[in-house]
C-alpha cells in the first residue's frame, strides 16, 4: 500500500516536471503558472492524439534586420527618434522593464547599424541594467560589455555580439518559463522599430521606406499571434489589445499575392525565391499608421 | 500523516527540477549542436525549440525581408529518427522539402525578392514499432540572416 502511494507520488512529481518540460518558448510566480497550464493543455492534447498535436511558433525578423533594411532604404541616423536615456530610471515593474528592454534593445540595434559606437555603449549598458534587473544578466553582462567595447570599431562583430546576446535572453526566459516576459521584450522592440521608421517616413519622403512600413503588417499579424499565446499574462493581455488596434491601421493596405516562384544555383546551392507579397501604400495611410505608433511608443516608454 | 506530505513535496521539487532539465537540455543542444551551423549568418535572436514525440508536427511563421538572404535550419535530436522539414509560401506551394534530397539537408540558404510569409513545417515520423515507449526528444527551428 506505502508502495502504491509512493508510486503515486513519484508519477505524479514525474508528470509536473514533464509538463514544464514542454513549453516552447520566466520572473513571477503567476506567469510560471500560465505558461505551466498552457502546457497542461498541450500536453493532455498529445497524450490523447499525439500524431494529431500542432505546435506553432510566431517568429519576428531581428531588430538588427530592421535597422539594415531602413539604412539600405536611405534612412539617415537621427538620435532624437530613439528612447531617451533618462528614462530608463522609470521602469520599475516587471512589464515596463521588459517592454523597455526591448525598446533599448532596438535602440542599440539602430546605433550599432548605422555606426554610432559611442551611443551604442551607452545604450547597451541601460539594456544590461534592465536584463540584470529582469534576472537575464547572462544575456547582457558585462562580459558582452567588454565584448562590445573590444570590437568597437568592427561593426559586424558588433552585431554578431548583440544577435548572441538576443538569443542568449531568449533562450534564458523560455529555459526558465517566462514566455510571458519574452513576448514583452519581442513586442517592444518591434514598436520601437516601426515607430523610427514612421519618423523617417515623415521627416522625408522615402517611396522605399514606405513599402518597407507596409510590410510590417506581415510581422504585426505574427506578433499578435506570438501575443496571443500568452495573453493569460494580463500586461501581454493589454500589449496585445493595443497591437490589435494597430491592425487596423494597416487593414487598408492593399496588398497583391502573386504566385511564389524558385529556382536554385547549382554551384552556390542557394535558392532564389521571386513572387510573394506586393504592398502598395499610401501618404496618408503612412501619417496613420504613423499617429497610432507614435502613441503606441509613447505608452511604452512612460510605462513604469 | 507528515511523512507523506514530505514525501509529495519532495517529489513535486524533484519533477519541477526534472521539466527544467528537459529544457536546460534543450537549449544546451540547440546552443550546441545548432547555432554553430547558422555562421556566417545572424541569428534572429530567438529560440524556436520544443520536446516533440514521434508523429508530431510543428509550424513556424516568419515573414521574410525582400533584398535579404536567410538560412533556415532544423535541427533535431537523433532519438527521433529522420525528421521531414518543408518551407511553404502563403498559399501552401512547398518551395524546398528535404524529404527530396533524402532527408540529408537540415538547411536551407535562400534570398527573397519580394517581402513574403513563409512556414516552415516540421514532422517527426511514426513510430514503428507501437510495442515501445515513446521517445521525446527536442528540435529546433532557427533562422539567420545576412546583410
Amino acid at each position: 500500500m506505502k508502495i502504491n502511494n509512493i508510486s503515486r507520488i513519484l508519477v505524479m512529481g514525474l508528470v509536473t516536471g514533464l509538463l514544464g518540460a514542454c513549453g516552447n518558448s520566466a520572473s513571477s510566480s503567476e506567469e510560471k503558472e500560465n505558461a505551466a497550464a498552457a502546457d497542461t493543455t498541450a500536453v493532455k492534447k498529445g497524450k490523447k492524439d499525439a500524431s494529431n498535436a500542432q505546435k506553432v511558433f510566431y517568429a519576428l525578423p531581428s531588430p538588427i534586420e530592421t535597422a539594415d533594411l531602413l539604412k539600405k532604404a536611405g534612412a539617415t541616423y537621427n538620435k532624437d527618434y530613439l528612447n531617451s536615456l533618462d528614462n530608463s530610471t522609470k521602469y520599475n515593474s516587471s512589464a515596463g522593464k521588459a517592454l523597455n528592454l526591448g525598446v533599448y534593445g532596438t535602440d542599440l540595434s539602430f546605433t550599432t547599424i548605422f555606426d554610432a559606437s559611442s551611443e551604442s555603449i551607452l545604450y547597451l549598458k541601460k539594456v544590461n541594467n534592465l536584463s540584470a534587473s529582469l534576472g537575464i544578466a547572462e544575456a547582457f553582462g558585462d562580459g558582452t560589455m567588454d565584448r562590445m567595447q573590444a570590437n568597437s570599431n568592427n561593426r559586424d562583430s558588433l552585431l554578431s555580439i548583440i544577435s548572441d546576446a538576443y538569443w542568449t535572453a531568449d533562450s534564458y526566459l523560455q529555459e526558465n518559463q517566462r514566455p510571458a516576459t519574452s513576448a514583452l521584450i519581442v513586442a517592444g522592440g518591434w514598436v520601437e522599430g516601426l515607430y523610427i521608421a514612421t519618423r523617417i517616413a515623415l521627416s522625408k519622403e522615402n517611396p522605399e521606406i514606405n513599402i518597407r512600413i507596409a510590410e510590417q503588417k506581415l510581422s504585426l499579424d505574427n506578433l499578435v499571434g506570438l501575443m496571443t499565446e500568452q495573453k493569460k499574462d494580463p500586461d501581454v493581455a493589454a500589449m496585445l489589445s493595443d497591437l490589435i488596434d494597430l491592425q487596423a491601421a494597416f487593414a487598408d493596405i492593399k496588398k497583391s499575392e502573386s504566385k511564389s516562384t524558385s529556382s536554385t544555383d547549382a554551384k552556390t546551392n542557394v535558392t532564389t525565391i521571386g513572387g510573394g507579397s506586393a504592398f502598395v501604400v499610401t501618404k496618408e495611410q503612412i501619417s496613420v499608421i504613423a499617429k497610432k505608433a507614435d502613441a503606441l511608443r509613447t505608452k511604452i516608454i512612460n510605462k513604469s | 500523516m507528515f511523512q507523506k506530505r514530505f514525501i509529495l513535496i519532495s517529489m513535486l521539487v524533484l519533477g519541477g527540477l526534472f521539466g527544467q532539465g528537459l529544457r536546460a537540455q534543450c537549449k544546451s543542444f540547440t546552443k550546441k549542436k545548432c547555432m554553430p551551423m547558422l555562421a556566417p549568418f545572424l541569428s534572429n535572436g530567438q529560440l524556436n525549440t520544443t520536446t516533440m514525440l514521434p508523429g508530431q508536427t510543428a509550424d513556424m511563421k516568419l515573414n521574410f525581408n525582400s533584398g535579404m538572404s536567410y538560412r533556415i535550419i532544423v535541427c533535431a535530436e537523433g532519438v527521433l529518427g529522420q525528421i521531414e522539414f518543408q518551407v511553404s509560401d502563403a498559399s501552401g506551394r512547398v518551395l524546398f522539402i528535404n524529404k527530396s534530397k533524402d532527408y540529408a539537408a537540415d538547411s536551407w540558404d535562400f534570398t527573397v525578392e519580394t517581402t513574403t510569409q513563409l512556414t516552415v513545417s516540421v514532422k517527426v515520423p511514426e513510430q514503428v514499432d507501437k510495442t515501445v515507449m515513446l521517445e521525446e526528444g527536442c528540435v529546433s527551428v532557427i533562422v539567420g540572416f545576412k546583410k
